[in-house]
């Protein structure tokens, strides 16, 4: 007896445990999930394969390493036509290339590198404020995308768009001075080959 | 006619005896003192909702997320989060809620310290006891949105209910302190200790809610990871979050954390803090051995003090102690006279003062 009735106390105990946290707390939603796995993703691909549209402009593609982490995480983005960036949190510096005009260099640097795109995100992932999930919108035949309404973030108004299943980031938008700019993104984990080839492109020794 | 409340002897279990008025007027002292420290430094009592307080709110108002690779709120406990929501539904503002319930907790914690503490030592320790657990050094935690407050109340009403035989009611608030905060799965140490005591004087049925009760802590804390594994899909979540607030448990943790003692004491204020109480709880461990407290009792502190440095750092030890009540029976039997109490009453409210005005630069 004295054994049926302990158990039958722990499996209670252990049952109103997780009942009371079932009841009495409220369960994370889907904008929150969805932002904790694009946050994951950010951190984990440190390469993006981007192209960006802006509003009147031809597409401009690019391509942005991340090359520290960090609070200062730097990356490296080169553009279409020849420039690149040293990227740095809220600093763009033009190393290589011609300017390009026309070219919104900030606002890409700030949608088109993954270093640059974790802060606000891990920033919503963890103050969980404000963060709305739009319904799914139709990006391509059979493809569909939530989009995420980010809080601003240091003066930065984000909107990201995830794959529904995975959190995965596929397109950020931003706009600053009347300006909006487009990236669709590629995350990629660069391969030691694919690095061999992409210092050089961006400036960077072997 | 009492129709649609519980039975007197549930009743009886669930009604707290009037707190004496010494008891009161030191409780106010200690609270007066963090509030009044807290307003003169910083303007206001927002440094009580800092530090881990807001990750305890922030899991009251959206419930648990997991960041992997990031510090994350699954590393706190429940328990305190789900009350914060209940008193908040009552229509007190989040800011106010933590303080307001700590407080309360830990006036309900005093009481039920000294009933325990008069059971086992008779009332004149129990007075020391508790009027220097009021005033300790380290007590503005017991005013900030930390669970400590509640593990204080709850885990003393386990042991208490425990003694007097009424294991149902110690099995719930063991398992509830272990909700709270994971330093109370110590108390099945001093649970078994009790039930082991009076084996000879339970029937079936009360054996078995005893052994519950001893088991209840584990039994509660394996309720977290299976809600984990409910909501974020990750029964891990828990060690996973741990691991980035640095709480990882190593084999080698223990020495590595002896061997940065003076790394800790020179690197931070917090470090230098926390070393100072280790060695102070250890000695008062000494004073409560002499004083002849149970040895299950004992070695539940010694674990609480000592097992957070398998996570490698002495850092927290101070504010895990607090939970640990045979500390304040050997501060209690160092202040056996008058003189000493008064010294030490003196020395605790300049400390108390000292540790609340640098709440927003030394981590508690």
């Amino acid at each position: 007896v004295s054994v049926v009735v302990a158990l039958a106390g722990c499996a209670v105990v252990t049952a109103a445990g997780w009942g009371v946290e079932m009841v009495g707390l409220p369960q994370p939603t889907h904008a929150d999930r969805l932002v904790a796995s694009a946050e994951g993703w950010l951190r984990d691909y440190p390469l993006a394969i981007v192209a960006f549209h802006a509003t009147n402009a031809p597409v401009v593609d690019g391509i942005c390493l991340r090359t520290s982490v960090g609070s200062f995480a730097r990356s490296r983005l080169a553009v279409t036509g020849g420039p690149v960036f040293a990227v740095s949190t809220g600093h763009v510096r033009r190393v290589r290339g011609r300017r390009l005009p026309g070219f919104p260099a900030l606002l890409a640097s700030r949608i088109g590198c993954t270093a640059t795109l974790l802060q606000p995100v891990l920033s919503a992932a963890v103050t969980r404020v404000h963060v709305e999930a739009d319904q799914l919108m139709t990006i391509g035949v059979g493809e569909g995308a939530i989009v995420l309404n980010l809080p601003p973030y240091k003066g930065q108004r984000l909107v990201l768009y995830v794959l529904p299943e995975s959190g995965r980031p596929i397109l950020a938008a931003e706009s600053l001075r009347g300006v909006r700019l487009t990236a669709t993104l590629r995350l990629e984990r660069p391969t030691p080959r694919l690095l061999v080839r992409l210092r050089p492109k961006l400036g960077l020794r072997r | 006619m009492t129709a649609g409340f519980p039975a007197p002897a549930l009743r009886r279990a669930l009604v707290l005896p009037r707190p004496p008025g010494w008891l009161i007027g030191w409780w106010f002292v200690g609270r007066a003192v963090v509030f009044v420290s807290c307003l003169f430094t910083h303007a206001s009592l927002a440094s009580l909702n800092g530090r881990d307080a807001a990750w305890y709110l922030r899991v009251a108002k959206f419930g648990y997320l997991l960041i992997p690779g990031k510090q994350s709120d699954p590393a706190f406990l429940p328990l305190y989060p789900i009350v914060l929501r209940a008193v908040h539904v009552l229509g007190v503002g989040w800011g106010v809620a933590g303080p307001l319930v700590s407080n309360i907790a830990f006036l309900a914690g005093l009481v039920l310290f000294h009933m325990l503490t008069r059971e086992l030592f008779g009332e004149a320790l129990a007075r020391r006891a508790t009027i220097l657990l009021a005033i300790f050094p380290l007590s503005y935690v017991f005013s900030m949105g930390y669970p400590e407050s509640l593990v204080l109340a709850l885990g003393s009403a386990a042991l208490l209910a425990a003694m007097r035989g009424r294991w149902w009611l110690a099995a719930a608030c063991a398992g509830a302190a272990a909700l709270a905060r994971p330093e109370a799965v110590a108390f099945v140490l001093p649970l078994a200790g009790i039930a082991w005591q009076q084996r000879e004087a339970l029937g079936p049925w009360s054996r078995g809610a005893a052994v519950a009760a001893v088991a209840a802590p584990v039994a509660a804390l394996a309720a977290f990871p299976l809600y984990l594994g409910t909501v974020l899909h990750d029964p891990h979540a828990w060690s996973e979050a741990q691991s980035q607030w640095g709480r990882r448990v190593h084999l080698t943790g223990i020495p590595d954390a002896l061997a940065r003692l003076p790394h800790s004491v020179s690197n931070s204020p917090a470090g230098f803090r926390d070393t100072c109480l280790f060695f102070v709880y250890l000695g008062l461990l000494l004073a409560a051995w002499r004083l002849g407290t149970p040895r299950l009792w004992l070695a539940a502190a010694l674990g609480i003090t000592v097992f957070p440095l398998a996570t490698g750092t002495v850092h927290g030890i101070g504010r895990f102690g607090l939970l640990a009540p045979p500390l304040f029976w050997g501060l209690a039997a160092v202040a056996r006279t008058a003189r000493r109490e008064r010294i030490l009453q003196a020395v605790s409210l300049v400390l108390l003062v000292l540790g609340t005005v640098t709440i927003a630069n030394v981590i508690p």
